[in-house]
This record gives C-alpha cells, structure tokens and sequence, in this order.
C-alpha cells in the first residue's frame, strides 16, 4: 500500500489495478475529499492521463452496464458519487498471467473507495442502491464506433453477481455481447 | 455534445452536457477536453475535489490562489443546488470587480468553468449538497486568499436573504475588494 497527502492506493491482485481511498477531512460544514489528484496518482504509479469524464445517473436498483471495453482499451478511474454499486474488472491484456481473472468490489458515496485500473481491463457495474451516481475518468475521448463487450453472465467469467438474475435489469445491447471464448480469441488476434 | 455558453465575461463559460436517457437511468459526458479546447480553454485538470455541505444557505467562498499556484475551477453539482459566483479579480480587465453568477443544479447539469484570475464561491439552496470541482492547480494553503462574500460593492443578487447565509469565520474575515491587493 503507497499513502499519500491525501489518498491510499492499494495494488490489487490484478496488476495495473489499484482500489484507492480518499482522505475525508470534515468540518461544521460538512466535509471535502480530494476525489483525484494528478500528481499524487503519478507518483504512486496510477499514470493516466485524463481527458474526459461521463457520470451515470440511475434511480433503479438491479441495472446493469457492461461488461464493456473499447477497441483501444482506456484506462479508467471509477468512483460512487451516490449510491451503492457492485463494480467488476475483468483483465483482457492477453499477454497478461491474469489474463480473464476479475476483480469485483462494491464501491459507495458511504466508503468514498474508488477504482483505477490502467489500460487493459472491461469494465461493469450493478447498481445496489436507487439514485446511484458513477462518475468515471477516462484517458481517451469515446468513440462509439470502437465499443466492445463481454456478457456479463459469461460462464468461464463466472462473476459473483450479489443479486438475483431475475432482479437484474441489462439493455439489449448488453445482454447481445459476446460470450469470453469469442471476445478472449478475438483479443489474442488483435495482440 | 456539452453546449458552452460565454458569459458576460466572456472568459467565464456556462457549460450544459447532453443527457442520454435510456431505461436504466441517465449518461452524461461531464467534461470532454477537446470541447474545452474548442473554446479556447486548454489547460489541464489535474485534481478534483468533492464537497458535501449539510445545510441550506451554507455559503463556501470566495476563494482563490496567488499565482504561482492560480487554479481555473470546473464546478458542477451532483446532489442537490447551489447558487455559484466567479468575482473578475484581474487589475486590468475591463470587468474587473464584476461578477458571473448562475444557479448549478443536479436538474439542470450545469458547469460553471472560472478561469484564473477570478475569485469563486458558492452558497448551497438545498440540504445535503454535493459540489465537484476539477482544478488546473493543486492545493496549495500557503497561496490560499479570499475575497468577503458580502461586500455591497461586489453586487452579488444572491438569490437567499443575507440573514439566511452562514459563512464560516474563516470566510466571514476576508478582505473587500476595496481593501484587497489583487495578485492579479
């Protein structure tokens, strides 16, 4: 674990990964955090260069988004404004030992913890609570023409989901992804 | 698509992102810097911060760092309202000592971007807020200044009764504009 002025950046078992928690300094008033600081991530090896955000907003528990990635893979800071979600990871750096292992955690605005992860992972998440908030950085502006995805009830993938299919809502689009075997084959190739 | 609009002073940019509806909620692209940089702002964030005010009428400001380490702010709200002011501290400009304002809300999406050179603050209008805000500078409490909230000559049509705004003693003992050395 590497701690700085005002966040702690934990390695998780997927290298390029990191869960990341910000220091909450509070007041009569209420209270600040630092949600992202360029040079503390830098220097802890959290290296993105950010040029766009998006945030979600989703009144309903049991939705779904993911597990998505895109044809040059971004990095991506994730982060629970509001709300409750259950966040999975999935590494697709074929070259990667970790190559098709996931990393699942719930973040919430309770916990303040964020997720970081460099270039090479799809990401999901399942929304807990109704009013969640996502807000996520990425190193590249989106371009939907480049969109991929796995299902995110893939088998091989095998991700814990803590709620009942049937209490999980998913748009067509994603529940039309490729299983692994494609997408895991398809990566190799494109490598 | 985020929509900017310049404001009175037109270095000041009122920012709206399209929302992209579906079932499951709302999509929002906050912030895109290739659109920043087509209106002429080019500067990198390189922290963000996050507010979470308990009360109504808690007034944060106005705030603002001493070159070297003047910051631009990228403000917006996800939780609840707040009335936000950038205060034109730049000697030589025109509008110096005039003020942008604009309600920012989480229905409305707005994004007020405040350059350097300007003084920023805000007051809450609902309980439980929560204010973001990118910075292009980081935190640096050394060239921390500020400018008193409620000096008459600044203008400010704040849209609660004066009596209603609770400005912590911090804020309440900075420096009208008339006795500020503005750094810039």
């Amino acid at each position: 674990m590497m701690e700085t002025a005002a966040f702690q950046f934990e390695q998780q078992a997927l290298q390029g990964l990191w869960l990341v928690r910000p220091k909450r300094f509070t007041d009569a008033r209420g209270f600040l955090v630092e949600a992202y600081n360029r040079s503390q991530f830098h220097a802890a090896g959290l290296g993105a260069e950010i040029v766009q955000e998006n945030q979600s907003f989703t009144p309903q528990a049991g939705a779904m988004r993911g597990l998505h990635f895109l044809s040059r893979p971004q990095a991506k800071h994730i982060r629970v404004p509001a709300g409750r979600v259950f966040n999975v990871c999935v590494d697709i750096r074929p070259a990667s030992p970790t190559f098709g292992q996931s990393h699942c955690m719930e973040l919430s605005a309770e916990s303040g913890e964020q997720v970081y992860f460099d270039a090479g992972f799809a990401h999901g998440v399942l929304i807990l609570e109704p009013g969640t908030v996502i807000a996520y950085q990425v190193d590249g502006h989106f371009d939907p023409s480049r969109q991929h995805g796995i299902r995110w009830d893939d088998p091989d993938l095998a991700i814990p989901w803590p709620l009942d299919r049937a209490d999980i809502q998913i748009s067509e689009k994603d529940a039309g992804l490729p299983l692994w075997r494609e997408a895991s084959a398809m990566l190799r190739v494109a490598r | 698509m985020i929509a900017v609009e310049p404001q009175r002073i037109a270095e000041v940019l009122l920012l709206t992102p399209d929302a992209f509806p579906d079932a499951r909620g709302v999509l929002v692209e906050t912030y895109r810097a290739e659109t920043l940089a087509a209106a002429g702002f080019d500067q990198p964030f390189i922290q963000e911060n996050q507010s979470f005010t308990r009360r109504r009428g808690t007034l944060r400001g106005l705030h603002f760092q001493a070159p070297p380490a003047a910051q631009a702010k990228l403000v917006r709200v996800i939780r609840g309202a707040v009335f936000d002011v950038a205060v034109d501290l730049r000697r030589s400009s025109p509008t110096f000592g005039q003020v942008v304002s604009a309600e920012l809300s989480t229905e409305n999406r707005r994004q007020l971007l405040v350059p350097e050179g300007f003084a920023h603050g805000f007051v809450t209008l609902t309980d439980d807020t929560e204010v973001i805000y990118k910075l292009t500078a980081r935190y640096e409490p050394a060239a921390e200044r500020g400018l008193l909230w409620s000096d008459p000559a600044l203008g400010i049509e704040w849209p609660l009764p004066l009596g209603q705004i609770e400005a912590n003693p911090r804020d309440s003992g900075f420096p009208i504009l008339a006795e500020l050395a503005s750094p810039f």
